[in-house]
């Protein structure tokens, strides 16, 4: 599960942002949400099909129940292992599973597909108290790597009710994964401001947070919170749909040149650029492209493509020791 | 030399007396622990204790001697002193009286070379007001400075007495934006905090400490709206851009608000990895600083705008001996 690069040894490559593709997870409102901006552009370009057909084709892209078809991507794009992410839409949207049987299909995800996944369950602080016996209950029966926040469902990630959160996560090691910048057009964009994590970042400084986009949105205020604080990693997933003057392989390529790469971690958000060329492209264009990678230095190629996740995920989740 | 400005006068509009007597203690371990984290994690070898004592031995000049020398042979002719107030959120070895009195003594050690940007904290009531008016009237200092990551916007009502006295004795006011000391609150570091103040007193000049570093979008566009605000570029040497400090400024000096931008370094927070000099000859021997931008601007951006902001020829302190 390696790519060689031209430089030396394979480095293996980890996604550290993939979704199920699939609606048992994934709300229909929230695909709806996604396609009535396509809709938007496809109209304005007079190409536009009906909206519940664009909705229909979305829906058919997410029935990967089982993870079979990513495992298959990876495996084609040389991808070793990722981070599923189990956002909580619950509150704000109708969804399918619950929290509990959308932890234990996860869990069988990773026994039908071992040794590929990690999993990082959402919560949303709104469920109370007892919401943090049932994370950290299943977090325990799983052996589950990290917690999942969604702030555009109406919250700060500076939240209070998250404080109990955090201490599980500081207790067990766990990374937080929180989602940054704009996202579904129904949910609330302002809580989702990277500098909303500043005070939870600085309560619990032995937690890491990893700013979900943070190398794709709001990059310059995610980029200096990365720079000045340990506890605090950015994730690039979505570059491939990124609004990026020049394309995101030139957007990739400034980011990997701020001197940060102790702190970006690789990911897609898979399966969201599912409809334009899937993994392989991306990978290949990243990993082997002229921009990207290019010319950096083995050991920074290593810390954006594995290190960095490996870092911030507890010991027992590393396939190998890092320091 | 295209780009320089080789015998141009050089102000630095934001300077720092290294000094543990004025930075706490706690503020220079986190930073130590910062600077240990991010080398650790690119595989250097380094030992924590060793960078902390490097940086607790850079903080010993506690009468400007040694930055005395570092401007001179940078052809610094003045500097603007920034004493902050940290004295709410945390443990400072002298009281702002002392504190005062500390840089008033450096002015005088130092004749024509330093002006003062007194710090204050909404917190300190009238005591505080009282202090900055005797600050003004029997030291000297030229202006106001606040810190609000400390845990305030600089538009807190408690700061207007301030800005009444501001107003009536022509003193402009430098604000820290965006990021700051790594125990302090990173969210009251944004330039549209400042908005509120800066429309309520209209002849009061506020300076945006780091505009053009950090939220820089934010920063100059309020500079180009606002008649009263200003940004200055101190920290540039770490800026986070993909193509170096110099390219990142060049870009900010086409921004049609050079009238607006003060040279300032944030000097000694550079001492480990540069000199002040290396960095001035950038400014005055570089073709990349100032390529493409008319002379009269440089001279604006390098000491003119600062000098008249503070009042042009206006009060120096006297030397040691004669006052």
């Amino acid at each position: 599960m390696t790519v060689g690069t031209s430089e030396a040894a394979p480095v293996p490559i980890y996604d550290g942002h993939c979704h199920v593709a699939s609606t048992d997870f994934i709300p229909t409102e929230f695909i709806e949400d996604v396609v009535g901006n396509v809709h938007r552009r496809l109209e304005a370009e007079g190409v536009a099909p009906r909206r519940s057909r664009l909705v229909d084709a979305y829906v058919a892209q997410h029935q990967d129940h089982h993870a079979d078809q990513l495992v298959k991507e990876m495996d084609a794009s040389g991808v070793g292992r990722a981070v599923l992410l189990v956002p909580d839409f619950t509150l704000r949207m109708t969804a399918p599973l619950s929290i509990e049987e959308m932890a234990r299909r996860h869990h069988e995800i990773r026994l039908r597909h071992p040794g590929r996944f990690w999993v990082y369950l959402g919560v949303d602080p709104r469920r109370g108290p007892e919401g943090v016996d049932v994370f950290e209950r299943l977090v325990g029966t799983y052996g589950f790597d990290g917690l999942k926040l969604y702030p555009p469902c109406g919250y700060s990630p500076s939240d209070r009710a998250l404080y109990p959160y955090y201490e599980v996560c500081a207790a067990l090691s766990l990374p937080v994964f929180l989602h940054t910048g704009p996202t579904a057009g129904s949910l609330d964009f302002a809580p989702a401001h990277p500098l909303n994590v500043d005070q939870a970042a600085r309560d619990f400084p032995l937690v890491d947070f990893v700013l979900g986009h943070g190398g794709v949105t709001h990059v310059d205020v995610a980029a200096y919170l990365a720079a000045f604080r340990r506890n605090v990693y950015l994730d690039i997933g979505g570059f491939a749909g990124a609004a990026t003057p020049g394309g995101w392989p030139a957007h990739l390529r400034h980011l990997f040149r701020l001197g940060l790469n102790h702190k970006i971690i690789f990911g897609t958000d898979w399966p969201l650029n599912r409809m334009s060329g899937g993994l392989g492209r991306l990978i290949e264009e990243v990993v082997h492209g002229p921009q990207v990678l290019a010319g950096l230095p083995h050991r920074e190629r290593a810390l954006i493509l594995h290190r960095n996740l490996l870092r911030v995920l507890p010991a027992r989740s590393r396939p190998v020791p890092v320091s | 030399m295209t780009g320089g400005i080789p015998d141009v006068t050089i102000i630095d509009a934001h300077v720092n007396l290294a000094t543990d007597l004025a930075i706490p203690r706690l503020f220079l371990e986190e930073q130590a622990a910062n600077i240990y984290h991010r080398l650790a994690s690119f595989g250097q070898s380094v030992k924590p204790e060793r960078i902390a004592d490097r940086l607790f031995s850079l903080h010993q000049d506690h009468d400007g001697d040694r930055l005395v020398a570092e401007m001179d042979a940078a052809g610094v002719e003045q500097a603007f002193l920034v004493a902050p107030d940290f004295s709410h959120v945390a443990d400072v070895a002298l009281s702002p009286p002392e504190l005062a009195e500390l840089h008033y003594k450096v002015t005088r050690r130092h004749p024509g070379r330093f002006r003062v940007f007194w710090g204050v904290d909404p917190r300190s009531g009238p005591d505080g007001v009282a202090l900055f008016e005797r600050c003004v009237e029997e030291y000297g200092f030229a202006g106001l400075k606040l810190y609000p990551p400390a845990g305030y916007s600089p538009s807190d009502r408690r700061l207007y007495p301030y800005y009444e006295l501001c107003a009536g004795r022509g003193i402009p006011v430098l604000s820290h934006t965006g990021p700051g000391w790594g125990p302090l609150d990173f969210t009251y570091g944004q330039p549209l905090m400042l908005d509120e103040a800066t429309r309520d007193f209209p002849r009061v000049n506020f300076i945006l400490g780091h505009g053009g570093v950090t939220h820089v979008e934010e920063s100059a566009y309020m500079c180009l709206h606002r008649p009263n605000v200003f940004l200055d570029i101190s920290q540039f040497p770490g800026v986070l851009s993909s193509d170096g400090w110099q390219a990142h400024l060049n870009r900010l000096f086409q921004l049609s608000i050079n009238h607006k931008i003060l040279f300032g370094t944030c000097w000694p927070s550079f001492r480990m990895s540069a000199s002040l000099e290396s960095l001035t000859k950038e400014f005055r021997e570089g073709t990349t600083v100032f390529a493409g931008v008319r002379q009269s601007h440089r001279r604006l951006i390098m000491a003119e705008t600062i000098r008249r902001l503070a009042g042009d020829g206006g009060m120096t302190v006297a030397a040691e001996g004669l006052a």
